[in-house]
């Protein structure tokens, strides 16, 4: 079953001779709970078609459907919704708010959608990521892969169910990088989500189910 | 799928929270001049109402006009004018008496403690007999002698001397050089130095302090006319008459005054929290990234606003409180400061949340992907300079990677610029920091402005 797919997804910036076709028309099927990794040289528009998956950018034309949902229906708003429910978000630099604590950041997708946390899953997810005795400490205070991990378990708090991922191990040594990856992986088969990845370490992207690889704004390649 | 609803507002007032705290300075800079401009325009309204309330508690214990040159049958007739509410007979006498080296001079109106106040026995009893006389105890001080109910004083009038009993006294303290002897009316009207001289009828008119300056001279020269007193002969309470011309004035004064205030504050507020959103886009963009919605950043904004109120008005209200008290004893009325200090509250919210309104809907219409470019997070590690530095070509950073011209110059954009361009960011300091001034310097020229009319008075 396909959670995530995408038809004809084009994103274009400025006009006339300095256009510059980010996106070139995209056309995937994402199948529910499966592991995928987005791999390309720089500027070939992984991160563009990461921010139309998740909601975050409107595309020139095509369509992003997510979980039966069609995106470009959504107002502002609704999108903002969207995104607190279905998606999870992990970034190169954590994206931490780095005046709450650790326990705070996790828990604000749910809190910002008016609901609790389900005590038991929070401790579920803070207990695999090893987070548990540092909830009450502000991110600045953590390492960086301590800082991932807490971005990790703020994507998982809401349930979503997909996480996407924007180079999570960009800023973290190899050692690291294969941890947080191996965590991502876990919790992503423990709690039943998608999971779509942008790297640039192919020892990552080997750990993947699939593999697509993105060349000026297209599908250049599809390995399973 | 109900969207809108479920937007929940303790996580915002607490994430308002750690963003005030996070940016102290700010935060300590908008309190203060929240704080000043509540202060100053609470102060200064109290200080008028209240220099206005001991003005009306002073003219409620005055007479609103005086006729002079009456007789006895005159006063009986003004009193029964049905426009009067209060007559007292007044006597004065105008030659000054010595004794002993103490100037004295003859009094005679009864003793009266409401309406029209006349002087109030704290010991004794009011004069009756043809000799009996009321003193203030600073009489007998002067005298040398001991303040004595029943003590019997003999004092030199030109060419005679008369014995009198002092039946009692008063505490004014009153710092006259001519000492007032308040006699008894016998005396006023049968001792060869009061007994030809005129008396005055101080009165009172019923209603006179709702009444327009005109009606009131209207109604002050009929009675004169009824009762047969020369025009000559009225002399009409100035301050009274004041009071009832300049009712509005110090209204709008406060009105003109806190509009001031309100603007310079809502301006330093405004370049505050703007200044604030555009270097936070970043993080909004996070905010965004994660789910909070427009609408949801817009409270965020607000409740910034709002929680720097609820610090700031309880110092202004103490501040202001303590100050009027302090500069205005006398008018001092706590119900008037509850009211006003209510209605000032309400005007500071009112004032830092149309300030908020346009920073909160420029943060509010930040794009979530700002929350990914980097680079001002200023975490360098080598793929982000690889990412980051081409997205974040702005002009400080021309000289390593060219301007993208395809890049199209939003006003995010230049909200961002204005982030990392530390010139301007600088000029909006600078504007922040002279409204403060001129916050202050108003301050400054209304308090001392106002003590010189104090002292004039
Ligand atoms: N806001 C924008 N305005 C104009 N051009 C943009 C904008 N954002 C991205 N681009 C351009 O779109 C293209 C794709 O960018 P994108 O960020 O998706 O690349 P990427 O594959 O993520 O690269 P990297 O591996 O370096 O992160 C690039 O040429 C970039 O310059
Ligand atoms: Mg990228």
């Amino acid at each position: 079953m396909n959670i995530l797919s995408t038809n004809g997804l084009t994103k274009y910036y400025g006009a006339g001779p300095s256009l510059v076709k980010a996106l070139d028309g995209i056309t995937l099927e994402i199948e529910q709970g499966s592991f995928t990794a987005i791999v390309g040289t720089s500027g070939s528009g992984k991160s563009t078609l990461l921010h139309m998956l998740g909601g975050l950018d409107t595309p020139t034309s095509g369509s992003v459907c997510v979980d039966g949902q069609e995106l470009s229906s959504m107002d502002p708003n609704e999108l903002a919704i969207f995104r607190r429910r279905k998606i999870g978000f992990i970034f190169q630099n954590y994206n931490l708010i780095p005046n709450l604590t650790v326990c705070d950041n996790i828990v604000l997708p749910v809190e910002l959608d008016g609901r609790t946390v389900d005590r038991i899953y929070f401790r579920e997810i803070t207990d695999t990521l090893g987070l548990s005795d540092k909830l009450g400490r502000k991110p600045d205070k953590l390492s960086g892969g301590q800082q991932q991990r807490v971005a990790i378990a703020r994507a998982l708090a809401a349930k979503p169910a997909i996480i996407l991922a924007d180079e999570p191990t960009g800023n973290l040594d190899s050692h690291t990088s294969q941890e947080v990856v191996g965590l991502l992986k876990a919790t992503g088969k423990q709690f039943h989500q998608t999971i779509v990845m942008i790297t640039h370490n192919d020892e990552i992207a080997q750990a993947a189910d699939r593999t697509i690889r993105i060349e000026d704004g297209r599908i250049a390649e599809s390995r399973w | 799928m109900k969207l809108d609803r479920n937007n929940n507002g303790k996580i915002l007032l607490r994430i308002a929270k750690n963003n005030l705290i996070s940016r102290p300075l700010a935060s300590i800079f908008s309190l203060l001049s929240i704080i000043l401009a509540t202060t100053l325009a609470l102060t200064v309204t109290l200080y008028l109402t209240g220099t206005k309330e001991a003005e009306k508690r002073t003219l409620d214990n005055m007479q609103h006009v005086m006729y002079m040159n009456v007789t006895e049958e005159q006063v009986a007739e003004i009193a029964a004018d049905e426009k009067t509410e209060m007559t007292v007979p007044y006597k004065p006498c105008e030659t000054e008496f010595e004794t002993d080296g103490v100037r004295f001079s003859f009094v005679y109106y009864d003793s009266i403690k409401e309406g029209i106040k006349t002087y109030i026995v704290s010991e004794g009893t009011v004069p009756e007999e043809y000799n009996e006389i009321v003193v203030d105890k600073a009489f007998m001080d002067a005298l040398g002698k001991d303040a004595v109910v029943g003590a019997s004083l003999s004092l030199s009038l030109n060419g005679r001397t008369e014995d009198f009993i002092i039946c009692g006294y008063t505490d004014d303290h009153y710092t006259m050089l001519t000492h007032p002897v308040r006699v008894s009316r016998a005396f006023a009207d049968q001792s060869p130095e009061m007994k030809d001289l005129p008396y005055t009828a101080l009165v009172r008119l019923k209603d006179a302090s709702d009444m327009p300056v005109s009606t009131f001279t209207t109604a002050v020269y009929q009675i004169a006319l009824d009762c047969g007193v020369n025009r000559a002969d009225v002399n009409i309470n100035g301050k009274f008459e004041e009071s009832l011309q300049n009712g509005g004035v110090s209204f709008y004064v406060t009105l003109v005054l806190s509009t001031v205030i309100a603007l310079a504050c809502g301006i330093v507020i405004y370049s505050i929290f703007y200044l604030s959103v555009t270097s936070r886009v970043q993080q909004i963009g996070q905010f965004l990234t994660i789910g909070m919605t427009q609408r949801q950043v817009k409270k965020m904004i607000r409740r910034e606003g709002l929680l720097l109120n609820i610090v700031s008005v309880p110092v202004s209200l103490l501040i202001s409180g303590i100050l009027s008290r302090l500069l205005l004893p006398d008018g001092w009325d706590l119900k008037n400061y509850f009211l006003l200090g209510a209605v000032f509250c309400i005007f500071s919210v009112a004032v830092v949340q149309l300030a908020i309104g346009k920073p909160a809907s420029i943060a509010s219409k930040v794009s979530p992907i700002e929350a990914s470019r980097s680079s001002f997070s200023g975490q360098g590690s080598a793929s982000n300079r690889r990412t980051g530095c081409r997205k974040k070509a702005s002009l400080k950073h021309s000289d390593r990677t060219p301007v993208n011209p395809r890049r199209s110059l939003t006003p995010l954009r230049l909200a961002e610029m204005t982030n990392r361009d530390s010139r301007r960011k600088w000029r909006f300091t600078a504007v922040s920091l002279s409204f403060g001034g001129i916050l202050f310097m108003i301050a400054a020229v209304w308090m001392s402005a106002w003590d010189d009319e104090a002292y004039s008075r």
